[in-house]
């Protein structure tokens, strides 16, 4: 693999939750501009593998290189305290899009993506609030930037989330179950502002369960299961030829549903 | 008819006096309660251990021991180190620093009431903690919070009845005074409860103006 632009990669990662080992041994490389789907039975440690690339979880062991900002495994005072400094260097090109949304209830959709570009990176209002309406308009939801959240759609306000995330300009997307959440009516239309966002060349990370997109819009697909990536393919691999057993059964078993 | 008039002469304007040091010292204790107990709260939810444990240990001490007990403590304890503090200011800092405790709480569980989502989409934008909490979380327990702080606020009033026992000239000092005066118990006593009752009402109205600019979750 041309290591050049590799920006992500996770090296030997564990997590433990005390006896329970969730993550146990993941290593991945993602390239500038991949798009990489992360599909999986439920417990299967997608979503924490995920959260640890932006340290809302430390992991046990092993290392996370985000353009070249190292995470390390352990949870000593001085690994924390590294991590806390590399941490915030990661979140700076790192966006997070939640499976709950997780948009502040108490401000306007507007509001929600100003806050950080106003606050944390002290850009002046007027030129937040510019390239604020800008993303809603790209994520069309301009027309709602004065409404709260909870005036809205599941899909309405994960399309906000994603704007949002975006506001901070990260180079690259997680998303974490985008539209697990969703009635099956507002699926689509996060995809759609999905599959915009990865064909205009940002580097994703999504965890789902909606295999049309895995296949259709990921370059890779990685399929975990019991705490590690048993398969790492192109999607048409993954879903017409898997390798292992695993994810043969779990592919029979989605295809029936 | 006579005596009643008599009564009321002698025993009002004492009442008065009492009720405006009773505001005074409500006030002045909410005060400090406020920005202690928030300030302990913090200290509860904060990721440093040594902090938490620290206001778990002032929060039990104030919760779990008599109010009269810690005004007393709190009246002897200066003069023994040979400081002299007058009996209103150990007063105000006493219902204070108690008041402090069931503040930090009520703080404490608002906070804790909020999803962690709330909480992990401001770390991933890197939204410094305190930051976090005061735009992010505190906006939304306001609204929760304000019934039982200001149930514990009526309480505070209340409670400074207790610094008649210190020689504080507040309104139950003040009321007992009139009594030894008019030798009315009845009419004095009803005369100071109406007073407390419409201190705490203004408390009441206060804080339901301060409701109507919170923020709800159901619109």
């Amino acid at each position: 693999m041309d290591n050049n632009n590799v920006v992500v990669k996770a090296l030997g990662v564990g997590k433990n939750y005390g006896e329970l080992q969730v993550l146990k041994d993941i290593n991945i490389e993602v390239k500038e501009g991949e798009v990489v789907s992360i599909i999986g039975p439920s417990g299967s440690g997608k979503s924490t593998f995920l959260r640890c690339l932006n340290y809302l979880e430390a992991t046990s062991k092993g290392e996370v290189s985000i353009y070249n900002n190292v995470l390390k495994g352990g949870n000593g005072t001085v690994v924390r305290k590294h991590n806390e400094k590399a941490a915030r260097e990661i979140r700076k090109s790192v966006g997070m899009v939640f499976q709950q949304f997780n948009l502040w209830p108490h401000m306007t959709v507007l509001e929600n993506v100003i806050e950080t570009p106003i606050h944390v990176k002290k850009i002046k209002k007027e030129e937040a609030v510019k390239k604020a309406e800008e993303l809603l308009r790209k994520v069309g939801m301009y027309e709602k930037r004065n409404s709260y959240p909870l005036q809205l759609s599941g899909g309405q306000q994960q399309r906000v989330a994603i704007a949002r995330a975006l506001a901070v300009e990260p180079k690259i997307m997680l998303f974490d179950e985008p539209t697990s959440a969703l009635d099956p009516e507002f699926v689509g239309e996060v995809l759609e502002v999905m599959k915009g966002l990865a064909k205009d060349g940002m580097t994703m990370i999504v965890v789902t369960h909606e295999m049309g997109f895995a296949s259709e819009v990921s370059d890779r697909v990685c399929f975990m299961d019991g705490g590690y990536i048993i398969e790492d393919d192109t999607p048409e691999n993954i879903f017409k030829h898997p390798k292992t057993e695993r994810a043969k059964q779990f592919f029979s078993k989605i295809l029936n549903v | 008819m006579d005596n009643l008039g008599h009564v009321a002469e002698i025993a009002v304007p004492m009442l008065l006096q009492g009720l405006g040091n009773t505001v005074i010292i409500s006030l002045a204790a909410i005060a400090i309660s406020i920005v202690l107990g928030i300030l302990l709260g913090l200290m509860r939810i904060c990721s440093i251990k040594a902090f938490n444990k620290t206001a778990g240990i002032y929060i039990k001490i104030f919760r779990c021991t008599p109010f009269m007990v810690q005004v007393y403590l709190a009246y002897y304890l200066p003069p023994s180190f040979g400081l002299k503090i007058p009996a209103m200011a150990v007063g105000i800092g006493i219902l204070g620093m108690y008041t402090a405790a069931y503040v930090a709480v009520i703080f404490e569980s608002g906070i804790k009431s909020i999803g962690k989502g709330q909480r992990e989409a401001a770390y991933a934008m890197n939204i410094p903690w305190f930051k976090m909490v005061k735009r992010i979380l505190f906006p939304q327990i306001y609204g929760i919070i304000l019934p039982p702080l200001t149930g514990q606020f009526l309480q505070t009033v209340k409670d400074s009845s207790v610094l008649s026992v210190i020689t504080v000239a507040e309104l139950t000092m003040m009321t007992n005074k009139a009594i030894g005066i008019t030798f009315s118990p009845l009419g004095v006593y009803l005369c100071a409860g109406v007073f407390y009752w419409l201190l705490n009402i203004c408390i009441e109205i206060l804080s339901k103006i301060c409701e109507k600019k919170a923020f709800k979750f159901s619109m």
